[in-house]
């Protein structure tokens, strides 16, 4: 696929321009592309929630960015334009640069995100001295303020402690002032409330929108959960089987789904006004990397889906509204 | 069995049911650390057919109590009566019969089922266990168990392993079935699945209920599924039901300002993107130190004196039938 | 942690006090007694006479009272007196405690001063050529048996190349440390070469599975560099299980020590025990083993503290 193709936007408007970008997994079965061909851009300040089930290669594109994908795989395609240079073409060095400083992330476990042994405190000032070149003690001050603005009650204290000594929910609370204390331009979260109760990760979504407001962060913000991506999201992108098969302004994209796996992805959603009952189902199952189906990858499991789907891959392309979609069915 | 339970008699019935832990493992030189307050005095009835869910956070007991309830812990007090028949300090001998009648699944199909079993062999296990039928009889039920499920004859040679997640969770299904169970306890079944293989579950599930006449006793997280899949619905905070209701009572009218604040709280397609709300502020406190009075009042917007100092019993409250709450502040409005 | 300390010198006296018993009945069971001996030393002995000695020396009282006496006597101070050396057991024991305490500590150091910074390269680059080469190293020492290794350096640079002598503690006429030193080097090179390639293999494995954990994902994330990475985060946690094992080896050790001092002429606690035991010196065996004990309890609770310290998530109540 031409990544030239899909330039929805002019490169003044997105801090980061993502063409192409493929995955690569030596598996036993041989080669196995986990993110084949992803394109997007983020914009300044605005939330791109990233959606879609395990497998489908919404974690591996966000370690990508960041130049993180564990081996056995490797990135074997793509660009990522980020101020004007590609970050795949850096050395590992500039790369460190930019990792914690311009982009940084923010992972679903705060239990084992943290070094077990080391204090929160000093996990925080890290980034600062590894960047700013701050001393111990101006690093550490700036922390204890981070942590304050996450909404740690005590920071000073609760810097000096070690991450088992805090809650989940004050875990990633801390994880995100790591996350921010270098005021990144663009800010990765992988799951960042998978793992929390719904009480705790109601407020983490509302400190994660908040901390937006205040730097301005561009968010790409990965969820299994369509109802948070909902909440989060200015736009949404929707992943399956290692291919982006759907992506739009999020009213527009839930409002109106265009692809027939969108679709199903909202409609199995159990939510008020749906009687009890059966649901609506996605038959089939989440499909293995290593056996795809030919053609359009989601062809197995689709209604719709006819001779010329399973021939030949839909690309993304361009729908009305400021939308994308890969789907030969798709109704615009 | 002799004289059955009247029509009368709900299925399962617990009352004032707790079940404490010693914390930090005991041991020769151990210190006496105190007692986690898992569940802390529960009490329900559960019909037959009915779907009756329990709901909360990470720490409210709800895991426990469905163990206590599925015989898997002794409880360290109160009653488990199921069809009439009260189950606490029966021998195992005597417990065996409701074991048979009482199955239950699990969040994680894979560490729930041998890995070195074929799934034959796996689903016919309760069979053996409770020595129900001949060889042949018992394979004539696993391939039909495995029908209904949505398995293939093929598949009852193959390895968990070579499963995907749903598909153990169906393998799971069967096992519980195997035995003819009345009662059937979900541990949040679906929660480690995806999203578009949770809904084939929970249509399987509904199913088999309809075609077994089972009663589930469902565990979850997630009010979503809960509100979809329960005839009734128990909230619990700290080891304690602080609300009780039909689920669409439940939903359309919460009485306590727990069940309100995990209503609000549920991410919901289609409200657009979220505006900083009132979001329930604070931690869920440890069940080793519950506070005093409700334990819910160190987060509560409507905390007063009252809840610091004494806790609310469970009454009826709102308008409908079978609607419970324990708040002081129940019959005031919502919000 | 005081009281943590507390109790486990308080668990560590009680398995003390456990192994003596056991160690006392065990050689109880030993074929032969005290008087055994005497007889064969004496053939004018009669049957009444070694009757009369039995009864004299308590050797025919059951075996919790003459434990119970042996006990008395040793915690007021009276370990016994050592046959085969006729001098008193402790006046035997020290020194040889002190000349195997020197070599497992030169050995222990060496040891980890190779084997972990070995196992840490191997870890960063697994399945590399240097990664290979390393594990090569710790195989061969692991696999080579210690005796067979002894004897070859004793052919190597005492016999053909003359340049370390092939066994003892020090030249007769003896000239001071650097003449001590040299004699120390065979044996505690048997020694290190034995060892060391578990502690590679241990740090390598403990390494590994360090750099897989999600909170190195998490420094990387930060910006920190290849350095800063294994250093400051990796390596700490890495330890943790490394200092366990090292802990439990020190008893492993110090049987290992038996071959090297036995081959190496070497008069340490392992010579000792061995020669006390094959001489029948029940007296110096039994104390000789008690001290074997006690140093690998002083090991474990060693790596209990350094496991504290590394570890801030054991609390010791």
């Amino acid at each position: 696929m031409e990544p030239a193709r899909e330039s929805p936007n002019a490169p003044s408007d997105a801090i980061l321009e993502v063409r192409g970008l493929e995955v690569t997994f030596a598996t036993d079965r041989g080669a196995v592309k986990a993110a084949d061909g992803v394109s997007f851009d983020l914009k300044p300040g605005l939330t791109l929630g990233l959606v879609g089930e395990s497998g489908c290669g919404k974690t591996v594109t966000a370690l990508a960015l960041l130049r993180l994908v564990p081996p056995p795989g490797r990135i074997t395609g793509g660009r990522v334009l980020f101020g004007g240079e590609d970050l795949l073409a850096l050395s590992e060095r500039a790369m460190e640069d930019i990792r914690g400083k311009r982009i940084s992330m923010v992972f679903q476990e705060p239990t084992t995100a943290f070094n077990p042994v080391l204090t929160i405190g000093d996990q925080i000032a890290e980034a600062l001295i590894i960047h700013g070149g701050a001393g111990r003690a101006e690093a550490h001050a700036a922390a204890v303020g981070m942590l304050d603005k996450v909404g740690i009650p005590d920071p000073a204290e609760r810097a000096g402690t070690y991450p088992h000594q805090m809650s989940g929910g004050m875990r990633q609370r801390a994880m995100i002032a790591m996350a921010l204390i270098c005021r990144p331009d663009i800010l990765i979260a992988d799951e960042p409330t998978t793992a929390l109760d719904v009480t705790i990760q109601a407020q983490i979504l509302d400190l994660m929108g908040a901390m937006q407001r205040e730097f301005g962060v561009a968010i790409l913000f990965i969820s299994h959960d369509l109802a948070v991506i909902s909440e989060m999201a200015d736009e949404v992108m929707v992943m399956y089987a290692g291919r982006v098969v759907e992506r739009a302004p999020a009213d527009a994209l839930l409002a109106h789904p265009l692809h027939p796996y969108t679709q199903g992805l909202i409609e199995t959603l159990p939510r008020h006004g749906v009687g009890r009952g059966r649901l609506p189902a996605i038959p089939g199952t989440v499909p293995d990397l290593g056996a795809l189906p030919d053609g359009c990858r989601f062809s197995d499991r689709c209604p719709l889906a006819d001779d010329g789907c399973r021939a030949a891959d839909p690309p993304l392309t361009r729908a009305p509204g400021g939308r994308w979609v890969a789907c030969y069915k798709a109704a615009p | 069995m002799t004289a059955g339970p009247s029509p009368e008699t709900p299925l399962l019935e617990v009352q004032g049911l707790v079940k404490h832990f010693p914390a930090g493992g005991g041991g020769l030189f151990a210190a006496d650390t105190g007692t986690v307050r898992a569940v802390d005095g529960v009490s329900f009835r559960l019909g037959r057919g009915e779907t009756l869910a329990l709901v909360g956070e990470s720490g409210c007991g709800k895991t426990t109590l469905a163990r206590t309830v599925a015989l898997l812990y002794a409880p360290t007090a109160g009653s488990v009566r199921f069809q009439g028949r009260e189950l606490t300090g029966l021998g195992r001998r005597d417990l065996k019969p409701a074991r048979r009648r009482i199955q239950m699944i699990f969040q994680d199909p894979y560490s729930s089922l041998n890995p070195r079993l074929p799934v034959g062999a796996i689903i016919a296990e309760p069979l053996v266990i409770h020595g129900l039928g001949g060889r042949a009889e018992q394979r004539d039920r696993v391939a039909m168990l495995a029908r209904q499920v949505g398995l293939g004859a093929a598949d009852m040679d193959r390895y968990p392993h070579q499963f995907s997640g749903g598909q153990r969770q169906r393998i799971a299904i069967a096992r519980a079935l195997a035995v003819e169970p009345s009662l059937v306890i979900a541990d949040e079944p679906v929660s480690a699945l995806d999203v578009s293989i949770q809904s084939q579950v929970l249509n399987l599930m509904r199913d088999l209920q309809a075609a077994h006449g089972l009663t589930y006793l469902f565990i979850s997280h997630d009010l979503a599924v809960v509100r979809h899949f329960a005839d009734r619905v128990a909230v619990m905070y700290l080891g304690r039901i602080v609300e009780e209701a039909p689920a669409d009572a439940l939903f359309a009218d919460p009485r306590h300002p727990y069940t309100r604040a995990l209503i609000a709280a549920q991410p919901v397609v289609g409200r657009g993107k979220r505006r900083p709300g009132d979001v329930l502020p604070g931690d869920i406190p440890s069940p080793l130190r519950p506070p005093p009075g409700c334990a819910f009042h160190p987060r509560c917007p409507l905390a007063a004196d009252i809840c610091r100092q004494s806790a609310p019993a469970l009454e009826a409250a709102g308008g409908e039938a079978g609607h419970r709450a324990a708040c002081h502040f129940k019959d005031e409005a919502g919000p | 942690m005081t009281r943590f300390l507390a109790t486990r010198v308080a668990q560590s006296v009680i398995v003390l006090a456990l192994m003596s018993f056991a160690i006392y009945a065990l050689i109880g069971l030993m074929p032969g007694d005290p008087i055994d001996l005497m007889i064969s030393a004496d053939p004018k002995m009669t049957p009444e006479d070694a009757a009369r000695l039995r009864a004299l020396y308590g050797v025919d009282k059951p075996v919790v009272e003459r434990y119970a006496n042996w006990l008395m006597a040793a915690l007021g101070g009276d370990l016994g007196y050592s046959r085969l050396y006729a001098a008193p057991v402790l006046d035997v024991l020290l020194p040889a405690l002190g000349n195997t305490l020197i070599l497992l500590g030169l050995t222990l150091v060496l040891s980890l001063a190779i084997g972990l910074p070995a196992g840490v390269v191997a870890a960063l680059r697994p399945y590399s050529r240097t990664d290979y080469a390393i594990n090569l190293f710790a195989f061969a020492g692991i696999s080579v048996p210690a005796f067979w290794l002894g004897l070859l350096l004793i052919i190597v640079f005492a016999v053909i190349l003359g340049v370390l002598p092939a066994g003892g503690t020090e030249t007769v006429g003896g000239a001071g440390f650097w003449d001590q030193a040299k004699y120390l080097v065979l044996p505690v090179v048997n020694l290190t070469l034995a060892s060391v390639g578990g502690h590679t293999r241990y740090m390598r494995a403990a390494m590994m599975e360090t750099l897989r954990q999600d909170y190195i994902r998490t420094a990387r994330a930060k910006g920190a560099g290849r350095a800063r990475v294994v250093l400051g985060h990796a390596l700490r946690n890495a330890m943790i299980p490394v200092v366990t094992i090292i802990a439990l080896q020190f008893g492993y050790l110090f049987s290992g020590a038996l071959i090297t001092e036995t081959i190496f002429a070497y008069p340490g606690m392992g010579k000792l025990i061995f020669d006390s035991i094959m001489g029948n010196d029940f007296n110096l065996a039994l104390v000789a083993l008690l001290f074997a004990t006690l140093v690998t309890l002083v090991g474990n609770l060693l790596a209990d503290v350094a496991y504290a310290w590394l570890d801030p998530r054991i609390a010791y109540r």
